[in-house]
């Protein structure tokens, strides 16, 4: 894996704590494989938050709203953090 | 996100998408929900032409939590005194089951800050307009008493961020505010009621959605309807995300004049050949 693609990784873990509380971040595994709505048990509305904070950060190539709005049920519920790292680093190059 | 403060004090939680959008189209969820529900789904393609703006509804998502004014004239209320606050004086509508309601309570009430509206599966039932809400309420209602009541709820919620939090919701709505007591106390639609609409309305459902069979009758009493059937149930727009938005933006860009398509029968407007 690339240092881009690990600078992306603490970039999105920085806002995922800052949207789940530094309090209840402890409790889970932040790792590419973990899915946002299974492991971390996000709720569409931290979803949201999420996909806000995203383009907030890295502009509108990044449009997580678009790309999240584009993938079935089931494509939502598996999305992990790695597959978010390979979006903004897509979106950026 | 931001908290946009109403008139009346109470803070809602919105989203917008597409600032510059041609016009503005305020998108109303269902009960229960959250913003997330167009967010995650249509709100984006639609967001490509229009000015989309997203809210939850009181107590629920984002917004604040309130005690009293859960009829539908003050949902409706709110919905316009959100577009005060932000400045504008016309919008478009879109509701998605209870929040069609509120929809259709807006074009009712305000007829002139209503362009267009768009309801997404209406609830209702046969021959009693829009009591099914009554219903709905209820076994919501029972069904969570029945958790706030044994010791069920420590194990069902237990270790579950998300399902607390909307156990939370829950537990305030139905225990703490007038939501029961208003929603059951709210008075069917009638057909003068329906007659006061002047919008253009899109009547969408899911061909196997329950609240399909209403159609008809819902639809020959708005005086400008168009409608739209797409495969699925009472969640069709969140399987068929690009084609709902697809016929939700060409019913918004149409500047043709509709009328009552005038079907004398259900299985006869759910046709596939009638559309």
């Amino acid at each position: 894996m690339s240092t881009v693609v690990n600078d992306t990784h603490e970039v999105v873990k920085e806002l995922l704590t800052a949207i789940i509380g530094e309090d209840f971040i402890g409790e889970y595994d932040l790792g590419l494989e973990s899915t946002l709505t299974g492991d971390l048990e996000m709720e569409s509305i931290e979803i949201v938050e999420f996909a806000e904070k995203v383009k907030a950060k890295y502009g509108n190539n990044a449009n997580m709203s678009e790309w999240v709005a584009k993938l079935s049920l089931d494509q939502l519920i598996a999305l992990s953090i790695g597959d978010v790292v390979e979006f903004i680093d897509n979106a950026n190059s | 996100m931001q908290i946009v403060k109403l008139k009346n004090g109470l803070g809602l939680n919105v989203q917008v998408l597409n600032p510059e959008g041609r016009e503005a189209i305020i998108m109303i969820h269902g009960m229960f929900g959250n913003l997330a529900q167009y967010y995650l789904t249509i709100a984006p393609f639609i967001a490509k032409e229009y000015k989309v703006i997203l809210f939850d509804l009181k107590s629920q998502g984002r917004s604040d939590r309130m005690e009293t004014g859960y009829d539908l004239k003050t949902f409706a209320e709110e919905v316009v005194g959100l577009a005060d606050s932000l400045g504008l004086e016309k919008v478009h509508l879109l509701g998605y089951s209870f929040g069609c309601l509120i929809a259709l309570k807006c074009a009712m009430e305000f007829p002139e800050r209503i362009g267009k509206v768009v309801t997404i599966e209406v609830p209702d039932k046969s021959r009693e307009p829009l009591m099914a809400r009554g219903s709905y309420t209820y076994d919501h209602f029972n069904y969570f008493v029945h958790y706030l009541n044994t010791d069920v709820r420590e194990n069902f919620f237990r270790s579950k961020r998300q399902m607390q939090n909307t156990f939370n919701m829950y537990e305030y709505v139905f225990n703490h505010t007038t939501f029961a007591e208003d929603m059951n106390n709210e008075k069917e639609f009638q057909q003068a009621d329906f007659a006061k609409i002047k919008s253009p309305v899109l009547l969408a459902f899911g061909r196997e959605s329950i609240c399909c069979k209403e159609l008809v009758r819902i639809m020959n009493w708005i005086p400008f309807t168009d409608i739209y059937l797409e495969e699925g149930s009472h969640d069709f727009f969140v399987e068929k995300v690009e084609q709902s938005s697809k016929r939700i933006i060409e019913f918004l860009n149409s500047s043709a004049s509709f009328s009552n398509p005038s079907f004398e029968s259900t299985d006869q407007a759910i046709a596939p050949s009638t559309l």
